[in-house]
């Protein structure tokens, strides 16, 4: 618990958030970017994680680090389980595309 | 004895957080599934800004050094230094806070405001309950110069501080993926 | 000025009107009583100010009787309907009556009888167990206790002002949204529920940071009572499902105040999110419910089974295993709302899989019984009819989560007789078992084992009676919450067979309130030593009733069922007694959370005023205590007797 710890973790969270925001006029090609996106904001998660919250260290370590890891089993369950049976439901129950987005209804077929 | 309270206490506002960290998690799925439903209205990338939403990010994430820094000095038992760093603390997240405010205050203007749709819903949700995380942050902020300037850096002062800067520190991290899931995912127009 | 709050709000029907009466008449009285024997200041500073864990946890189990004559009240009315209310007959409850109280017995139930239940027996009994002198917050403890207080009165002040909600106990949407339920009903439940949610919370984080950071010397986690395993899983999964609760109906108070649309019909809202997001909460939660329960048969079986528990690691690894399980199984709660077959086996597959750890509990008392010399004392009479009833119970459970099963069976009162299998036989079972148990500890006297007898066979008839043709009537179609039934349905006769169980089950409820009248009648009779039934844990070493320090020097442990190690080998010295420095007692709980009601009642009758004051109560409340500096005293050792 330094200042240099703490100058380091500002200025790679610094980096990692500028170099997000330069993808966007870097690559614009749709898979990558997103995946990039996501290893970036994990990247900063972990700078944050060990350089302002000291996770792992101090003295009892452990239950900090097993609530941490249940916390994190959670939120996937939540969001990923979410995202997989609504979106499972959605394509049982597919909405007209009208009241999704501003896309049109498709054409008759016929035209 | 005192050391043994720190630990159960820090501990204790660590179990918390990771309660707090579930209820983003809710409100992150909830905006997963909704932001799409847009209702003919604005999507995402319609309504942010990218310079703003930058500026907004390094002023937290600086306003989080700061706090770093004024922990590091109560440490080191420096009460005006602590101060002096809690004000800056303070100050940027006031000036994040204020930003914030001025974006919703925009979108409601423009007739976007949270009833337009399912996906301005959950955005103002989601953003707007870190931003009253952040404006609580604040007021503890405020009570806890309070404290420092009456008192001194005591160990229950020391316990408090530290507490604030978890807190601090976890809301900064909960930003990077509002940042992250909701910005820049909405530039994409994923 | 007045919000939506008008003196129509004080009108009801005739059956409402005496709900309303009662509740201001018991009001009335409790307060005349304190007058005539003149006891407020007593109250005052020994219980409502307490922040002692013991004095908490009892007035939990007092919340918790009361609740359960309102829920059991509703229960009686619903039976009675449903067994009048058949060919020209409507019954004497109107279908909107109905509605609410079947909505109100779930939510009293749950949360109001069953929670704090829970969180009495743990309040009371974990400090004990792993030697330490209150919990890891108690001036937090006494607050958790005062907001579940603010929510319980929220719900029965709902039946002298206003109504409450007609939609069920989880309050689905679009029925629950302001289109359909423009009144205060839904509002009452979601306020109520809110407060007494982060009361909730906050023992979670209580809790768990007094089991891992408070132990005695010498107690490693591996040593616990299981008791306090179970303890400590239920209070993460308190912790991490609860927040689901609170942002899921944060987000319907948003749709119905400032026109949101998260679960709305329209502008692209969906309710399906909503049954997601509130059973993603509501599977955990009967697992925060049920695992105390078998926490307390840890206890108990090897006690009166004369032997030590049998399989104790592979107790700890189901305890956490279900804890992960439970976050995996949500779906089968909607399995008909229309996700396909491959999201459907998976969460069918689940549920199946967290039946077999709780298999390994059962067979673990079973091998514990086993060979010991069983005494028939009324909490062992309480495990063995568990033993039945929930193995039955849970049985049904695996029978539905084959999805195609369950979609002939989901809502139908095969159902409904499920899971009260699994609350009554399960938790409520265990607690009362857990109350029969302890109470010796705390009140320094036995309850008398003959009426506790009764009580717990005429619950066991009660139970069946009401319950077991419940699965009949489920096979048979019948569906929930039907307040008017067709006599060609055939239903009839079973309904009048449940309602008669109904009254059986009121009966035992008499019982059990005799069994504490008379055995207080009698206590002089039945005194208890510190150690009346040759308990194997730390509780059990104390004096008789437990001194409000609870140890006189903290324990040093050196293996499980720490009592009986000290039993078996009284050679330890003693250790040196020192002062003491104890929590002293608070207002401020009570005062936060009574601002928390005023801005609840603001918030369901629209009274911004009063709610924008409710919140200022509570961030002054918050900001004076921390600035009190005198919150704790010593004890010279002197003292200690």
């Amino acid at each position: 618990m330094t200042t240099l710890n703490y100058i380091v973790g500002y200025v790679l969270s610094a980096l990692l958030t500028l170099a997000a925001a330069g993808l966007l006029w870097v690559i614009p090609a749709y898979p990558l970017i997103s995946v990039a996106f996501v290893v970036l904001a994990l990247c900063q998660l972990i700078v944050q994680l060990v350089f302002f919250l000291h996770l792992g260290q101090g003295k009892s370590p452990s239950s900090n680090l097993t609530l941490f890891a249940f916390a994190l089993i959670v939120v996937g369950i939540v969001v990923g389980g979410t995202l997989w049976i609504m979106n499972n439901l959605q394509s049982q129950h597919a909405m007209p595309q009208e009241f999704l987005n501003d896309v049109p209804a498709p054409q008759n077929q016929l035209e | 004895m005192t050391e043994h309270t720190q630990e159960k206490v820090t501990f204790g506002f660590w179990v918390y957080l990771m309660s707090d960290c579930v209820l983003f998690a809710s409100l992150f799925a909830t905006y997963a599934v909704l932001h799409i439903a847009t209702f003919d209205g604005p999507r995402a990338e319609d309504l942010f800004s990218l310079p703003f939403v930058l500026t907004e990010t390094l002023l937290l994430l600086t306003s989080s050094f700061t706090c770093g820094l004024a922990l590091l000095a109560a440490r080191h038992h420096k009460k005006n230094l602590t101060l002096t760093a809690l004000v800056a603390t303070l100050l940027l997240g006031l000036s994040f806070l204020i930003m914030e405010l001025s974006e919703f205050r925009q979108l409601i203007l423009e007739g976007h405001g949270p009833g337009g749709s399912a996906f301005l819903s959950s955005f103002f949700t989601l953003v707007g309950t870190h931003g009253a995380h952040i404006a609580l942050g604040a007021l503890w902020m405020l009570v806890l110069m309070a404290h420092i300037a009456r008192k001194g850096i005591t160990p229950g002062t020391t316990r408090k501080l530290m507490c604030l800067a978890l807190f601090w520190h976890f809301l900064d991290i909960i930003w990077i993926f509002i940042f992250t899931f909701v910005y820049l995912f909405g530039f994409i127009s994923l | 000025m007045f919000g939506k709050l008008t003196l129509d709000a004080l009108i009801h029907g005739p059956i409402e009107t005496f709900g309303q009466l009662s509740v201001v008449m018991g009001g009335l009285a409790a307060v005349g009583l304190l007058f005539y024997f003149k006891r407020w200041k007593w109250l005052w500073s020994e219980w409502l100010t307490s922040v002692d864990h013991k004095k908490i946890g009892a007035m939990y189990i007092i919340l918790s009787f009361v609740m359960l004559l309102r829920g059991g009240i509703d229960a009686l009315m619903m039976r009675g309907q449903q067994a009048l209310a058949v060919g020209d007959q409507v019954g004497f409850l109107t279908p909107d009556h109905f509605a609410q109280i079947f909505s109100a017995h779930g939510v009293i139930m749950i949360f109001f009888v069953a929670m704090p239940f829970m969180f009495g027996l743990v309040n009371l009994v974990v400090p004990l167990q792993i030697g330490a002198r209150d919990v890891a917050y108690p001036f937090l403890n006494s607050l958790s206790f005062w907001l579940t207080i603010a929510g319980a009165t929220l719900v029965n002040l709902s039946l002298v002002l206003g109504e409450f909600a007609a939609t069920g106990w989880l309050a689905y949407p679009p029925l629950s949204e302001l289109a359909y339920s423009p009144g205060v009903g839904v509002d009452y439940y979601i306020w109520a529920l809110q407060i007494a949610g982060v009361g909730t919370l906050l023992s979670g984080v209580n809790f768990i940071a007094t089991i891992i950071k408070m132990r005695a010397p010498g107690m490693t986690l591996m040593r616990m009572p299981i008791f306090v395993w179970t303890a400590l899983g239920s209070m993460l999964l308190v912790i991490f499902a609860f927040p689901i609760l609170t942002a899921t109906l944060a987000m319907l108070s948003l749709d119905r105040l400032l026109d949101m649309h998260f679960f709305t019909t329209d502008l692209g809202g969906s309710a399906m999110l909503y049954v997601n997001l509130i059973w993603a909460w509501g599977h955990p939660e009967v697992y925060i419910l049920i695992l105390p329960a078998f926490g307390v048969f840890s206890e108990i079986v090897p006690v009166f089974a004369q032997k030590r528990l049998f399989g104790y690691t592979s107790m700890v690894v189901a305890t956490m295993l279900i804890v992960l399980l439970s976050f995996v199984v949500w779906l089968h709660h909607f399995f008909t709302m229309g996700a396909g077959a491959d999201v459907n086996a998976f969460f069918g597959i689940m549920t199946m899989l967290i039946s077999i750890p709780t298999g390994v509990k059962i067979f673990n008392w079973l091998f514990t019984m086993f060979r010991g010399r069983i005494i028939f004392a009324t909490p062992m009479l309480w495990f063995m009819g568990f033993l039945v009833t929930f193995t039955i119970g849970g049985m049904t459970g695996v029978l539905m989560s084959v999805p195609g099963v369950d979609f002939q069976l989901h809502n139908s009162l095969f159902l409904v007789a499920h899971f009260h299998n699994m609350i009554i036989g399960g938790v409520l079972f265990g607690f009362f078992a857990g109350l029969t148990y302890w109470f010796p500890k705390f009140m320094g006297f036995t309850l008398n084992e003959k009426i506790g007898a009764y009580a717990f066979w005429c619950w066991i008839v009660g139970f069946v009676t009401a319950f077991i043709p419940l699965y009949a009537l489920g096979l048979m179609g019948m569906t929930r919450r039907l307040d008017y039934v067709d006599i060609a349905s055939g239903w009839h006769s079973l309904l009048v067979v449940a309602a008669v169980g109904a009254c059986i089950i009121a009966l035992a409820v008499c019982l059990q309130a005799l069994q504490i009248i008379v055995s207080v009648w009698q206590r002089k009779k039945h005194v208890a030593g510190g150690d009346p039934w040759g308990g194997r844990t730390l509780e059990w070493s104390t004096a008789t009733p437990v001194p409000f320090y609870n140890f006189r020097t903290i324990p040093q442990v050196h293996g499980r069922d720490a009592f009986w190690m000290q039993k078996q080998a009284p050679h330890t010295a003693a250790h040196e007694v020192e002062d003491i420095v104890m929590p002293k007692n608070t207002a401020m709980g009570l005062i936060i959370a009574g601002a928390s009601f005023l801005f609840g009642f603001g918030m369901i009758w629209q009274l911004w005023w009063l709610a924008i004051v409710g919140l200022i109560g509570v961030a002054l409340g918050i900001i004076i205590r921390s600035f009190d500096d005198d919150i704790e005293y010593v004890v010279p050792k002197e003292q200690l007797t």
